[in-house]
């Protein structure tokens, strides 16, 4: 069961953070862990899937079941303002936090998707400012 | 496990005031965090043993919708115990941010 895959079809399947978010190689500036080394920020926002910080098994009788904790950081230059950040910010908490039906998982679905946040996420590079959501899932396989 | 309606009884004795006759809102603040005098009142029950070390894990379904119920906190469809135990927990953090 791919979280990640789930995150990203969440994101990028939203017509209104799509319009906010930057393009790289023409498709929704949404990566894996790190930005490409060639990719650089100018307008609009950059958001990481994080790798999964931790994978617990929850099964019950007769199913299998994961808790997936992982987060999603968002980017966008620094303006002097963080306030369009932080409305995209808590944009992104809304698609998460109770809407398990509206994730897609391959082989199987999600049964809980909790959202917390937004919190700041530092980033080295000081002309970008970051926040972080923090996601609670739990995906049960078919 | 201890039902809920159990907790709500001895709520209804112990709790009551002037402006909450039955106790429904002591009731809930048994589930939620209990008071000393509560705490008190509990182990004079026999029912301190699952507070607080075991948290709102010693607590069932019901009574964990009862307390999200509460202190007013959304489940959505959530149903599964941990992800409700979660939802609260994650609710209390936030109010308390």
């Amino acid at each position: 069961m791919n979280s990640t895959a789930s995150i990203y079809a969440r994101l990028t399947g939203d017509s209104y953070l799509i319009g906010e978010m930057a393009d790289y190689a023409g498709r929704p500036a949404v990566f894996d862990d790190a930005a490409p080394d060639e990719f650089v920020l100018a307008d609009g926002l950059m958001i990481i899937i994080a790798a999964p910080t931790s994978r617990e098994p929850d099964p019950t009788f007769s199913e299998q079941a994961w808790i997936i904790r992982q987060d999603v950081r968002v980017y966008a230059r620094h303006t002097g303002s963080n306030a369009k950040l932080d409305v995209l910010a808590f944009y992104i908490l809304g698609l998460f936090h109770l809407q398990q039906e509206q994730l897609t998982v391959e082989g199987g679905k999600a049964t809980a998707s909790l959202a917390s946040g937004p919190a700041s996420s530092p980033t080295t590079d000081p002309s970008l400012v970051g926040r972080r959501i923090s996601l609670r899932l739990t995906l049960q396989e078919n | 496990m201890i039902p809920m309606k159990a907790l709500v009884g001895f709520a209804d004795k112990s709790l009551a005031t002037t402006d909450d006759p039955h106790g429904a809102r002591g009731a809930a603040s048994v589930f939620a965090a209990p008071s000393e005098a509560v705490a008190r009142k509990l182990e004079e029950a026999g029912l301190a043993e699952r507070l607080p070390e075991e948290g709102l894990n010693g607590n069932t379904v019901a009574e964990l919708k009862a307390i999200a119920g509460a202190e007013g906190i959304d489940l959505g469809d959530v149903t599964k115990k941990a992800d409700i135990i979660a939802a609260i927990e994650l609710a209390r953090d936030a109010k308390s941010a």
